[in-house]
């Protein structure tokens, strides 16, 4: 009983030691951009979550169906947000770039 | 802003009437390479386009798309989206959580996502609930392999099995219906405890797990699965889903499965789990018409074989007392059609909200199941087959801005053909044999009305009634309740009640039993078994970690009215006080059971969840006519952590799951005890490991990583013949470490 009661705790630890962290910022040579994509079922989010992050270049990816939103972080040395237009095109999907205005 | 922008509003109508400003709408030119978004009060402002003029294109998930021609610079476009039709599934956004408690449903409902599923090797439906502290997963006996589950305290009899709401796995399906789904069919798996609705019939007691399959619309062309297991265990999963037009489209789902290896990892002689073979098929079909009408058909057929008993038992030698063994096989086939068709047109919306007209639907279903068990354990045979049909109609409709309510008619034919021959020995080696004729007709007629109130986002109230006259037990009543309040959208109360009946199925129920050197005596006049269940919950989400986290809490109450009893322990307080007897009996006393349960989740951290749940059972069931004790093997209490992290856009998902399983009450099978003795409390670990790849999921992972077993599954292993022999007394794995690795390859279309 002892083992398990210290097997569990541990494991309570290590999921406080997770807690905390800060979303990671822009590191060199990397940049976001968010696509609107005409994407319009769960499917569709399956589809571009199975094949994007697997295109060169692309470090992280968020996809938010109900506004169509698609965040991409990625290496500039490696890509750029025509190529990244083109993978969604390939997809069968347009992705328009989200102009954020202040 | 620019002067040249154009500027307007989007607003969002639904089929109700209500039209409220749309926020993250968006909002681009035909042909432009950008586009812009709504803000919270539906406003937009987008630079001109080259050339006046062009056409704006507004969309938003789940209303359907506009395009306008924009003929010169404006400020003041007024758009209005009308609410999408079509789209009738539930959209989950953002990371999918694997388990989580919904907030949408009426009955507290906790619901197993395809994430979830995907945990766990989850080969079959069992498995797919060890995330779940809700639902316990054991073994029926030690020879057949079967497994059951328990809900609230009491077997998984008195849950009702759904397929997308048609009743499942019922009758002689039962004892080994967990192992008839292969959790890769799946696409979510709903668990509602308590008293549902009255829609699918009156058998649901303790609950109502809800299967819900991949579906023929989904264009996935291709989805193969195959894992294999240090036991050499090998699986093949293959979904197919095509659309043949706008309309048509069909999914054909394929399993096969084989256990080839015989294993005795704890020596006493028996092999551990059964030497098994299943073919599984599947092919289900949809149909879309333009005016809302839906039609679904499907045909299941399925093929298992199960060889277990003692190492050296030769299936081709003739059966005698040398060596233990026992044959299982099932054949299942399944048929069903359902029709929808909306009443009337689609109305418009109108403005004057309360008047709004609820569609109207009536919706018909029709299924028909075969199913044929024939097997042996050691001498004892035990065949059946079993016939069933069932028809049920219903009309849905609603007045008013806050009423609907169904009406429907339904009928069932069940015809069970089963045979036990029951041979049993003394402790003189003396040959006894009885033939116990299990054959039984029911025909059950039905009418059931349930009404809803809908009172905004705040207070939902279903009262159901149903009356079925049966041909063996005449009339039941069959009233449900269940009530939804929002004190705010982060603290939710929901309560339901209601009754239940069922026909016990005695030696389908209880298939353990044959794997025992016990006679079995069943008492002539059996009653329907009849349960009460009460309960409710109280969910609260508030904003803690990165995403919203959530406890919950549970209450439930079983109480028997009737219930049928299996009892190995009745011998200690009647004459003749003799334990090589299975005494199947009607309760006569009470038979209750209290369920409480805690449920906490929450996101330390983006890409890292925490489950962590508790659950504690109190059942007593009245032997022997008055003696009120605690149920055999039972467990009372659970505890269940798991935690998930997954690296960005899940390239690696880590799992691990911590089990704290209860005590049981181990029954006192030849008076050697005296007072009550108990299982130890013991923990089970799992972990997995799944990494993405392009189309490819590869996974890798270990139950039962502490190598946790029973020591002595089979009682009196060494003389399977004996009357003291048992092998029912099973509180903990049967195998040991077992690791897996498996991967999944999904084609899109």
């Amino acid at each position: 009983m002892k083992t398990i009661t210290i097997i569990f705790c541990s494991l309570f630890l290590f999921a406080a030691a997770g807690y905390g962290q800060a979303p990671s910022k822009l590191k060199k040579n990397e940049a976001e951009v968010t696509f609107i994509v005409n994407m319009s079922c769960h499917h569709c989010k399956n589809k571009i979550e199975n094949a994007v992050p697997h295109e060169k270049g692309v470090v992280d990816m968020k996809v938010t169906l109900d506004t169509k939103e698609v965040w991409i972080k990625f290496d500039t040395t490696k890509t750029n947000k025509e190529k990244l237009v083109k993978a969604f095109e390939k997809l069968g999907y347009t992705a328009r770039e989200l102009e954020i205005k202040n | 802003m620019a002067a040249q922008d154009v500027r307007g509003t989007v607003s969002g109508l639904s089929p109700s009437g209500g039209k409220e400003p749309l926020a993250y709408a968006s909002v681009y030119w035909h042909h432009a390479a950008t586009a812009v978004m709504t803000d919270e009060n539906g406003r937009f402002a987008i630079a001109a386009p080259p050339a006046f003029p062009a056409h704006l294109i507004i969309s938003f998930v789940g209303y359907e798309s506009d395009t306008l021609v924009v003929a010169a610079a404006e400020d003041s476009l007024d758009i209005t989206l009308r609410e999408g039709t079509a789209l009738n599934e539930i959209v989950v956004t953002g990371r999918q959580a694997g388990n989580y408690i919904s907030k949408l449903s009426t009955i507290k409902t906790e619901v197993i996502s395809a994430a979830g599923l995907t945990k766990m090797a989850c080969c079959n439906l069992a498995e797919s609930f060890e995330n779940s502290a809700g639902i316990t997963v054991g073994y029926s006996d030690a020879v057949s392999g079967a497994r059951q589950i328990r809900l609230l305290g009491l077997s998984g009899n008195y849950v009702q099995m759904l397929d997308e709401s048609r009743p499942d796995m019922r009758g002689l399906a039962q004892p080994f219906g967990l192992s008839y789904t292969p959790g890769q069919w799946l696409e979510s798996i709903q668990i509602a405890k308590g008293a549902g609705s009255i829609l699918q019939g009156y058998e649901n007691i303790t609950g109502q797990i809800n299967l819900e399959y991949r579906k023929p619309i989904t264009p996935q062309p291709l989805f193969l699965n195959l894992y294999l297991d240090r036991f050499l265990r090998t699986e093949a999963n293959v979904a197919s889903s095509l659309q043949l037009s706008g309309k048509w489209s069909s999914i054909l789902l394929a399993h096969a499965s084989v256990d080839p290896e015989k294993y005795d990892g704890n020596h006493d002689g028996f092999i551990d789990e059964p030497v098994k073979r299943q073919l599984n098929l599947a092919n289900r079909w949809t149909y879309l018409a333009d005016n809302g009408a839906q039609l679904r058909f499907g045909v299941k057929g399925l093929y298992e074989k199960r060889e277990s008993g003692q190492m050296d038992f030769d299936g081709s030698r003739p059966r005698d007392t040398s060596a233990y063994g026992s044959n299982i096989e099932n054949k299942h086939f399944n048929a069903y059609v359902k029709l929808g068709i909306p009443l009337g047109a689609l109305q418009p919306p109108r403005e004057d909200l309360d008047a709004a007209p609820a569609t109207s639907n009536i919706a018909f279903t029709a299924d028909y199941t075969f199913h044929e068990l024939n097997s042996f354990f050691g001498l004892k045979n035990y065949n059946g087959r079993e016939n069933t049909a069932t028809f049920n109609t219903l009309f849905q409709s609603g007045f008013g801005k806050y009423h609907s309510y169904i009406a429907g008619a339904s009928f069932r034919w069940d015809d069970y053909r089963e045979l036990l021959e029951d041979v049993w020995l003394d402790n003189s080696r003396q040959h006894y044999n009885d033939n116990v004729n299990l054959d039984r007709r029911e025909i059950t007629g039905g009418l059931f009305g349930e009404y809803t109130f809908a009172y905004k986002e705040k207070l939902t109230l279903v009262a159901g009634l149903r009356a079925d006259y049966h041909s063996l037990y005449r009339w039941l009543f069959t009233p449900r309740a269940t009530l939804k309040y929002h004190f705010s959208d982060r603290l939710i109360l929901r309560a339901s009640g209601g009754r239940g009946f069922r026909t016990a199925n005695v030696i389908a129920d209880n298939i353990g039993m044959l794997a025992t050197g016990r006679k079995i005596q069943i008492a002539d006049d059996l009653q329907q078994e009849e349960a009460w269940t009460f309960g409710g919950s109280l969910s609260w989400y508030f904003p803690w970690g990165y995403d919203d986290a959530s406890i919950s809490v549970d209450y439930f109450r079983t109480d028997f009215t009737h219930q049928v009893l299996v009892d190995a322990e009745r011998y200690l307080y009647e004459p003749p006080q003799d334990y090589s007897v299975y005494w199947v009996y009607n309760l006569q006393g009470k038979s209750y059971s209290n369920t409480f349960q805690v449920d906490f989740s929450v996101q330390p951290a983006e890409r890292f969840t925490l489950l962590a749940a508790f659950r504690y059972t109190d059942a007593k069931t009245a032997y022997a006519y008055d003696r009120l004790r605690e149920r055999p093997l039972n467990d009372r209490f659970k505890a269940l952590l798991n935690l998930q992290y997954a690296t960005r856009m899940n390239i690696w998902t880590f799992d691990v799951t911590a089990q704290l399983n209860g005590v049981t009450r181990l029954p006192d099978l030849e008076r050697i005890h005296s007072g009550n003795r108990y299982s130890p409390a013991y923990p089970v670990f799992f972990a997995q490991v799944t990494r993405k790849f392009k189309g490819i999921d590869v996974y890798l992972g270990c139950e039962n990583i502490l190598n946790y077993m029973q020591d002595d599954p089979v009682l009196y292993a060494g003389d399977p013949y004996s009357p003291q022999f048992n092998s029912t007394v099973i509180w903990a794995p049967l195998m040991g470490r077992r690791i897996y690795a498996g991967i999944r390859y999904t084609l899109y279309k």
